[in-house]
């Protein structure tokens, strides 16, 4: 009998078919952690349930006094989901988490499921206002790429969990919007998080301020040091670098 | 020139030397810091700023997050193997209730002393700093002869 290794508890009750679901996992620029963390917060987001795993690091998460699993959904009451993690993922539950949440969207009939994260950039300090591009999985995501302004990622590599997440959605049949907006690889950037947070208004019609993200920038590049290094050092074993080598050949 | 060099230094030096070229090597292929220790020193309240060091054909350089300070408070001082970064944080940094420090914790100050990839040529350094962010670029100590190609 095959070990069950991914649960998703607390979700059983809530309908979430046709709904959004916007992924935070720590990566480039912890851009989709800082930008999903923000979404909760701005639209007063319940919690609603969270990922269970054998191979999720042995770590629980303490909100005033409450003990909570690192991997948590949120949601408004209408179509928008959000699943943030606080936590680095190790390699193996890259694969489970991603491949779960690829099988329980397209079971539960989620419309589509949008991963925010960064695209590491050489000269990002040079960059005022960093760029949001796309990819998606079918031809029906990309048109809305284009309605929403959104430039095309158009050639290149990913690397790491959201390229897991992009593969596992591909496989499941469910459709997967990667968002990348230009970003420090090393560092948190919340400036990349509010460039994303400003296309997924456009996209979602949200309307969610990106004025007290960049006001509280410095103290989130703070708090937010420890996440970062346990990031680079995920970044650095998956071979993150990969994706700004120049490209071989593609038939 | 190396042999000369390595008779200067005491043997603790050398023996130093190549635990953290180990460390430096296993960190490059596995990934993960040896010494594990926390970005900060509550005892101190110092942080350790996030640091990104980067080496090209002819320099180092070394990228590091310093938000909450002032270009003109950052004291910057270098050495042939060595870069340390003293800054104070412009307000105090509170965390309150945090992890084994069930109170409220400050920190005022940044530090942190990076040991460098490569040896450099301290006194031609440059940095610059633009939204927190200090680079400093650090020329490679050039050794050997030049060689005539006919």
């Amino acid at each position: 009998m095959e070990r069950e290794t991914f649960r998703i508890i607390g979700m059983e009750g809530v309908d979430v078919k046709g709904a959004k679901l916007l992924v935070g996992i720590p990566d480039v620029g912890l851009v989709g952690v800082i930008a999903t963390s923000h979404i909760v917060q701005s639209l007063k987001m319940k919690e609603l349930g969270h990922i269970d795993s054998d191979e999720v690091p042995p770590i629980v998460v303490i909100h005033e006094n409450e003990p909570k699993s690192p991997i948590r959904f949120y949601g408004d009451g209408g179509n928008l989901l959000v699943l943030t993690t606080e936590i680095v993922l190790p390699p193996t539950a890259i694969f489970t988490v991603s491949r779960g949440i690829a099988r329980w969207a397209k079971s539960q009939g989620v419309d589509l499921v949008i991963g925010l994260t960064g695209l590491a950039t050489p000269n990002r300090l040079e960059i005022e206002k960093p760029a949001v591009y796309g990819v998606a999985t079918n031809p029906e995501t990309r048109q809305i790429l284009g309605k929403a302004g959104i430039k095309p990622f158009e050639e290149g590599l990913l690397v790491g969990t959201y390229a897991t997440l992009l593969r596992e959605c591909l496989r499941a049949e469910q459709a997967n919007l990667t968002l990348l907006a230009e970003a420090h690889l090393q560092f948190p950037d919340p400036g990349a998080s509010a460039s994303i947070i400003e296309t997924l208004n456009r996209l979602l019609n949200l309307n969610v301020d990106v004025g007290e993200l960049l006001d509280k920038a410095e103290e989130i590049r703070v708090k937010a040091r420890e996440l970062m290094k346990r990031t680079q050092e995920q970044l650095r074993s998956l071979k993150k670098i990969q994706e700004q080598e120049l490209p071989g050949i593609y038939v | 020139m190396e042999v000369a060099e390595r008779r200067r230094k005491s043997l603790f030096d050398i023996f130093e030397e190549i635990v953290g070229h180990i460390d430096r090597v296993i960190e490059e292929l596995v990934g993960i810091e040896i010494c594990e220790s926390p970005l900060c020193d509550v005892s101190k309240r110092e942080l350790k700023p996030l640091v990104h060091v980067y080496e090209t054909e002819d320099e180092v350089i070394v990228t590091i997050d310093l938000p909450y300070v002032r270009k003109e408070d950052i004291k910057l001082s270098a050495s042939e193997d060595t870069l340390k970064i003293e800054a104070p944080i412009r307000e105090r940094v509170k965390l309150s209730r945090w992890g084994p420090y069930q109170r409220e914790v400050e920190f005022e100050y940044f530090r942190r002393t990076i040991k460098l990839p490569s040896n450099v040529e301290p006194e031609r350094a440059k940095a610059k700093f633009k939204d927190g962010i200090l680079q400093v670029f650090l020329p490679k100590k050039i050794y050997g002869y030049r060689i005539a190609v006919e």
